[in-house]
């Protein structure tokens, strides 16, 4: 499976890339969080994204908005490092779909919500990471 | 306003923001069977690929304008496993997505899959970049911007 990494890296809070302990760490409780809530996840099992995502960026107490979160496919995969995740969905089922699959260990963390980015009201200077998955 | 300077404001200073969307070209259809792998063939959403391309000169054009500094990008590719063709379409239709699968991609990749009991894998590419939101007042906008969208 290819993986082309470009451009220099930034090393800073955000981007610090020694955790290769933490992420395996991480992808067991993902898997164990995936497991707990039955969720069957066509898209990568690999968990190819995943590392792109913790590669990219480091979530670890961050406040994360994901504009496009669906039924939370990726949130699941970065949720427990974060302080706190509002996913944004504009089709209803798909919230009520992510919801219904949270895992009860981070239900005080994440907030799925239905709305569009182009007008929801959100707090100014809420957040210190936004994904847009899939979603522009 | 377009979403990505709303999404400015909502973001601390030095915040980042992460896109992650497919690469506006063809998937691959593959059937997994015994080791191996035999490619159906591509298949190609022209619908979208208009709204990627969309998506990235609007973030060209907030980079020109000083919103955001372009930081880094990772080429990755991903992997859809389905048991079946059905399978395959009906996690299409759950998605919404508008794109007709070709009936002659559907029935090779079916015969393929009942003659080898294996497995449908859609191979796509894809592509995460990551920018910083900018705290210093915009750039003056240049004449001729560069849209850097590759």
């Amino acid at each position: 499976m290819s993986f082309v990494i470009e451009l220099h890296e930034t090393l800073d809070p955000f981007t610090m890339a020694d955790d290769r302990i933490a992420d395996v760490i991480g992808s067991c409780r993902t898997a164990s969080f995936m497991q707990a809530s039955s969720i069957r996840e066509a898209l990568d099992p690999e968990g190819t994204e995943t590392r792109v995502l913790r590669n990219l960026v480091r979530m670890d107490g961050r406040d994360v908005l994901e504009i496009g979160s669906g039924n939370g496919r990726l949130t699941w995969r970065y949720a427990e490092r974060a302080a706190s995740v509002v996913g944004l969905e504009p089709e209803e089922t798909h919230v009520l779909r992510a919801r219904a699959a949270m895992p009860a260990a981070l239900r005080n963390r994440i907030d799925f919500r239905v709305g569009d980015a182009a007008s929801v009201e959100l707090r100014d200077a809420a957040f210190d990471v936004v994904v847009l998955a899939w979603s522009i | 306003m377009h979403v990505l300077q709303r999404i400015h404001r909502w973001l601390r200073p030095g915040g980042r923001v992460l896109d992650i969307h497919p690469e506006p070209e063809a998937a691959s259809v593959e059937v997994a069977a015994h080791g191996s792998l035999t490619r159906i063939g591509p298949f190609d959403r022209l619908a979208i690929y208009d709204k990627i391309w969309a998506a990235r000169t609007a973030l060209a054009e907030l980079v020109d304008d000083g919103l955001y500094d372009r930081e880094r990008s990772i080429s990755f590719e991903v992997l859809y496993h389905f048991d079946s063709v059905e399978a395959w379409l009906a996690y299409r239709a759950e998605r919404g997505s508008s794109t007709v699968v070709p009936p002659e991609l559907q029935e090779r990749a079916a015969e393929l899959l009942a003659q080898t009991s294996g497995e449908l894998l859609i191979r796509e590419q894809m592509r995460a970049t990551r920018y910083r939101r900018r705290t210093a007042p915009p750039r003056k906008p240049k004449a001729s911007p560069q849209r850097d969208l590759h």
